[in-house]
C-alpha cells in the first residue's frame, strides 16, 4: 500500500509544482511549459493507440494539425468562442479519426504505420492545397485569449493554467478509462489479439475507437495549440511532429500516462538546446534517443524507477520481466548476441 | 499517342526505381519479417557517398561502384550490430529502431552534407533514342535495363547458389536452418547487405532526376512501401509488377489528371495501397496473410 | 572415451527446469534408445545438445564441449539431429532440402554421390525429387528429413519421435532402412522415442527418463525381457 501512497503523493506534489509554475517563471519559460502540457495531451493520445493498444500510428501530427485549423478556422471565420473550440475540434478529430479508423485498421501493423506515415507526410500538402480555407503557406493569425480583469493574471500566466485545466482534464479522463474495463480491453487487444477476441472483446470496434479517441486527444492539443501561438501554418505540421509524438511517447513509457508528460518535457526542451549548437543536431538525437531507449530502457521514462529498485534489489518483476524477454527476444536458431 | 508511351516508359523507368527499393524491403522482410522504414535514408546517406566521392575526383563509376560496395559492407554492419539486439521481438520496438535510424541518418546526412538540395550527375548519357517511331530518353531505358540485370542476377543467387539457398532457407525456417549447419546470423547479414546495395543503386539512379537532399528517398519509400504491398511483401517478382504499377500509374495520374498535381501525387500510392489490402490482403503474388488484421 | 559423454546435465527453459541433472553416455557405432512419457524431458535432451536451449553441466562429444555453443557450429562438428516434427524446408524442393543437409560439406562430388545414395535407400523420394517438401505424406517427410541429416555424413545422428504422427506400416518401413544404413556404416545413435518396443528392437542401450532425471539404464535385449521395468516404466 505503500506504493499507492507514495504514488498519490508525488502526482500531488507535480500538480502542485505545475499550478505554481507561472508565478516561479518569466513568459518565455511559461510558455514553453504550456507547449508542454499541449504536447503531453496530444502525447496522451498516441500513447493510448500505441502503448495501450499496440497499434503503431505515424500519423497522429496530422490530427494535431486538423485540430489547430479547427480551431483557427472556427475562431477566425465563426467567431466561436475558444473555450468552445476545444471539444468542437476533440470531436470533430474523433469523427475524422472514426472514418479513417473503419478502413485503415483493417490492415495489419506494418501497413498501419506506411498508411499513417504517408498521412503525415501529406499533411502539409494538403493544407496548402486547400489554401483557400487554410491560407496555405501564409498561415493564420488567430486572436488569442487574454486574461480576464479579475483574475489579476497576466495573459500568458492565464494561458497556461487555460491548459493546464484543460490537459488535467483530458489526463484525468485517460487515467479513468484505461483502468477501468474498457481499458481492460484495449489492454487486451495489444496482449493479444485472438486471446482478446475470445474472452469477448470486439476487436474492430475497440481499434476503431481507440484510434478515434487517441486523434480526439491530438485534436484537443491541436486547438490549445493555436490558442496558445495565437498562429498556425502548415511547416509546424510536418513529419517531424509525428515522429516527436512518437519519440515522447517511447522516452516517457508506452502504456502510461506520467510517460506523456515525461516525453513532451523531452521534446520541447531538447530540441530548443540542440538546436543551439546545430539544427541537425536534434535529429540525430531523436534518432539516437529511440533506438537507445529500445536497447536499454523499453519501459522508458516512466519504467526508471522500477528499473532502479530491480538495480538495487536484483529482483525482477516477473511481469515486467516476462514483457522485457518479449521486446529483446533473441533470433531463433542463435543464441543472442553471437555471430 | 507518342507523348502517352513516353509517359508510361517514364512510368515504367521510375517504376523501377521504386522497384529496387521494394525489392530491397522485401528481401529484409522476408528474410526478418522486418520492414525497415530506413530503407529508404540508407540509400539517401548511400547516395550523398557516391557524390562526395564524385566531387572529390574519383570517376563516377567508380565512385557508384565503390558506394555500392560500402553500403553492402554497412548493411551488414547495421544488421549484426544494432538489428541484430532487437531481432525476434515485438514488431513496435523494430518500427521504432528503424523510425530512429530514419531520423538519424536524415540528421547525420544533413549534419555532414548541409540541407541544400544538389545535382547528381547520370550514370547515362543525355541523349535520346527512337524506337518504333517513339523517342525515348536513354537514361529512362538505361534505368529499366538496369533493373532487369538486377532481378536477373538476384534470381541466380538465390535459385542457383549454395548461399543462396541457404539465405531462402534461413529465412523460411532458421531453426532448421542452423541444424543443417547454416549460420542463420552470417545469412541475416547477407541479406541486409544486399538491401543496402540495393537501396544505394536506386538511390544514385533516381538522384539525377529529383536532386540530391536529404529528402531525397522520403516519397520513395511510400512508393515503394506501395510496391511491395501491392506485390504481396513476400514476393520478389510482386515488389518489381508492383514498382511498375505505381510508378505508370503516379506518372499518368500526374500528367492527365489535374486535380492531382506534383504535390498531392503522393496520395496515388497510398490511395492504391488502401484499395488493395482491403480487397486482397495478401497483394497481387504473396501467399501469405500479412496485411489482414 | 565415448563418442557422447554426458554427465549431471541441467536444462531449462527461461525459468521451468526440465532436465535434473542426468548421467549417459553414447559409445562409437553404438544404438541408444531414449525412452520415457511425455513430458519427461526426452526431446529436451536432443535440444540441450543441439544448443538449443539453457544447460548446466557437462556434454563432450568427441572430447569436445557440445555446451554454450551455437547451433549451427555443432550440426557442423558431425551431430547431425532430426528434429522432432521433422523440420522440413517445406516449400522448397525434396532435393533443395537434401542439398541443404550437406551445406556444410566441401566435396561436391562427394555430395552427389549421397545424393545417389539417398535416394537408393528412399526410393520415393527420387519420384518426388521436385516437388515441395511441404506435399509430402508425414512418412515421405520423415524419410526426407532422416535423409537430409544423413547427407551430412554425421557421426552422431540424433532422432527425435520419429514414429510420430505416422501409421505403423510406415514407421517399419522407415526403421527397417534405418536398421540396414546403421549396420552397413556403422552408425552411431541416439533416438529419443515414444515407442518404447520399436526403440527397444532398434537399439543396443536404453536409457528411462522420468521427470527430468534417469530411472533406468541397460542392455536393450535386457531391458525388453524384463516384465518389471516394461510394465512400470515402459507401459507395456
Amino acid at each position: 500500500m505503500t506504493d499507492r501512497r507514495v504514488r498519490i503523493a508525488l502526482v500531488c506534489a507535480v500538480a502542485l509544482v505545475a499550478v505554481l509554475i507561472p508565478f516561479l517563471f518569466g513568459p518565455y519559460r511559461v510558455g514553453q511549459f504550456t507547449l508542454v502540457l499541449i504536447y503531453a495531451v496530444a502525447a496522451l493520445g498516441l500513447n493510448l493507440l500505441v502503448g495501450y493498444n499496440g497499434q503503431i500510428s505515424l500519423g497522429h501530427g496530422a490530427f494535431f494539425a486538423l485540430g489547430a485549423y479547427t480551431g483557427a478556422l472556427l475562431i477566425e471565420k465563426a467567431d466561436v468562442p475558444y473555450l468552445a473550440t476545444l471539444p468542437a475540434a476533440g470531436a470533430l478529430c474523433f469523427a475524422a479519426g472514426y472514418l479513417f479508423g473503419v478502413p485503415a485498421l483493417r490492415l495489419r501493423g506494418l501497413y498501419l504505420a506506411l498508411v499513417t506515415l504517408g498521412l503525415a507526410i501529406a499533411t502539409p500538402q494538403l493544407i496548402k492545397r486547400f489554401d483557400d480555407l487554410t491560407e496555405g503557406t501564409q498561415g493564420l493569425t488567430v486572436e488569442q485569449p487574454t486574461a480576464p480583469g479579475w483574475t489579476g493574471l497576466a495573459d500568458d500566466q492565464f494561458l497556461y493554467l487555460l491548459t493546464l485545466a484543460a490537459a488535467a482534464i483530458m489526463f484525468l479522463a485517460a487515467w479513468n478509462l484505461m483502468r477501468g474495463p474498457i481499458g481492460r480491453s484495449v489492454k487486451a487487444v495489444r496482449d493479444g489479439e485472438i486471446a482478446a477476441s475470445t474472452i469477448g472483446v470486439d476487436l474492430a470496434a475497440t481499434k476503431t475507437r481507440v484510434f478515434a479517441l487517441s486523434a480526439a486527444y491530438a485534436g484537443v492539443g491541436g486547438a490549445l495549440y493555436v490558442l496558445a501561438l495565437g498562429f498556425v501554418a502548415p511547416e509546424a505540421f510536418t513529419l517531424t511532429l509525428s515522429f516527436a509524438f512518437l519519440a515522447a511517447i517511447v522516452v516517457g513509457g508506452l502504456a502510461t500516462v506520467s510517460g506523456a508528460l515525461l516525453g513532451a518535457l523531452f521534446i520541447e526542451f531538447v530540441p530548443v538546446y540542440a538546436s543551439d549548437v546545430n539544427d541537425a543536431l536534434t535529429g540525430v538525437i531523436y534518432g539516437g534517443v529511440l533506438i537507445a531507449f529500445m536497447w536499454v530502457l523499453p519501459e522508458g521514462a516512466a519504467g526508471l524507477p522500477r528499473r532502479l529498485r530491480e538495480l538495487v534489489l536484483g529482483r525482477r518483476h516477473p511481469e515486467v520481466a516476462d514483457r522485457e524477454d518479449h521486446l529483446k527476444a533473441p533470433v531463433r536458431g542463435v543464441p543472442a548476441g553471437k555471430a | 499517342m507518342e507523348r502517352f508511351v513516353q509517359v508510361v516508359v517514364d512510368g515504367v523507368a521510375t517504376g523501377s526505381i521504386y522497384a529496387a527499393v521494394a525489392l530491397a524491403l522485401v528481401l529484409i522482410y522476408r528474410s526478418t519479417t522486418i520492414v525497415n522504414f530506413a530503407q529508404g535514408e540508407m540509400a539517401m546517406f548511400s547516395t550523398f557517398v557516391a557524390w562526395g566521392l564524385y566531387e572529390g575526383g574519383v570517376p563516377l563509376g567508380l565512385a557508384v561502384l565503390t558506394t555500392l560496395g560500402l553500403s553492402f559492407f554497412a548493411g551488414m554492419a547495421i544488421e549484426r550490430g544494432l538489428i541484430r539486439h532487437f531481432e525476434g521481438g515485438e514488431t513496435l520496438t523494430l518500427v521504432i529502431v528503424t523510425l530512429g535510424m530514419f531520423i538519424l541518418l536524415n540528421s547525420l546526412a544533413g549534419w555532414i552534407w548541409g540541407f541544400e538540395n544538389r545535382g547528381f550527375p547520370s550514370l547515362f548519357p543525355d541523349d535520346s533514342v527512337t524506337l518504333g517511331g517513339v523517342r525515348l530518353s536513354v537514361e529512362s531505358l538505361g534505368i529499366v535495363a538496369v533493373l532487369l540485370a538486377v532481378v536477373g542476377l538476384l534470381t541466380l543467387l538465390f535459385q542457383r547458389t549454395k548461399v543462396g539457398l541457404a539465405m531462402r532457407a534461413a529465412a523460411l525456417n532458421p531453426d532448421s536452418s542452423a541444424l543443417v549447419g547454416i549460420r542463420v546470423g552470417h545469412m541475416l547479414m547477407l541479406g541486409w547487405g544486399l538491401a543496402a546495395a540495393l537501396g544505394a543503386l536506386a538511390g544514385v539512379l533516381v538522384a539525377p532526376r529529383l536532386f540530391l537532399d536529404v529528402n531525397l528517398m522520403g516519397s520513395v519509400l511510400i512508393y515503394a512501401f506501395a510496391a511491395a504491398a501491392l506485390g504481396g511483401f513476400d514476393s520478389a517478382l510482386g515488389a518489381v509488377v508492383g514498382g511498375w504499377i505505381i510508378g505508370v500509374s503516379e506518372t499518368l495520374a500526374g500528367t492527365y489528371v489535374d486535380f492531382i498535381g506534383s504535390d498531392l501525387k503522393i496520395l496515388v500510392p497510398l490511395g492504391i495501397i488502401f484499395v488493395v489490402l482491403l480487397v486482397r490482403p495478401s497483394g497481387l503474388f504473396g501467399q501469405s496473410e500479412v496485411a489482414r488484421a | 572415451m565415448s563418442l557422447l559423454e554426458v554427465e549431471g546435465l541441467y536444462a531449462s527453459y527461461g525459468q521451468v527446469g526440465v532436465l535434473q541433472g542426468i548421467d549417459f553416455s553414447v559409445e562409437r557405432g553404438q544404438k541408444v534408445a531414449m525412452l520415457g512419457p511425455n513430458g519427461a524431458g526426452k526431446t529436451t535432451v536432443l535440444r540441450a545438445l543441439s544448443g538449443m536451449v539453457r544447460t548446466s553441466g557437462r556434454a563432450d562429444f568427441d572430447g569436445g564441449s557440445l555446451l554454450r555453443h551455437p547451433t549451427a557450429d555443432i550440426a557442423r562438428r558431425g551431430v547431425a539431429h532430426v528434429p522432432e516434427g521433422r523440420g522440413t524446408f517445406a516449400s522448397l524442393s525434396v532435393t533443395e532440402n537434401l542439398k541443404l543437409g550437406a551445406y556444410a560439406r566441401r566435396d561436391a562430388a562427394g555430395v552427389r554421390e549421397d545424393l545417389e545414395r539417398c535416394y537408393g535407400w528412399f526410393p520415393r523420394l527420387r519420384e518426388r525429387d521436385r516437388q515441395p517438401a511441404g506435399s509430402l505424406s508425414g512418412g515421405e517427410q520423415q524419410m526426407l528429413a532422416v535423409a537430409r541429416a544423413l547427407m551430412s555424413r554425421p557421426r552422431l545422428l540424433m532422432l527425435d519421435e520419429p514414429s510420430l504422427g505416422l501409421a505403423p506400416i510406415v514407421t517399419r518401413e522407415l526403421f527397417g532402412v534405418l536398421g540396414e544404413i546403421c549396420a552397413e556404416h556403422a552408425m552411431t545413435v541416439l533416438l529419443v522415442e515414444q515407442n518404447a518396443r520399436l526403440a527397444l528392437d532398434f537399439a543396443d542401450h536404453a536409457y528411462v527418463l522420468e521427470s527430468g532425471r534417469i530411472a533406468l539404464s541397460g542392455e536393450a535385449d535386457r531391458v525388453k525381457s524384463d516384465d518389471e521395468v516394461r510394465r512400470s516404466y515402459l507401459g507395456y
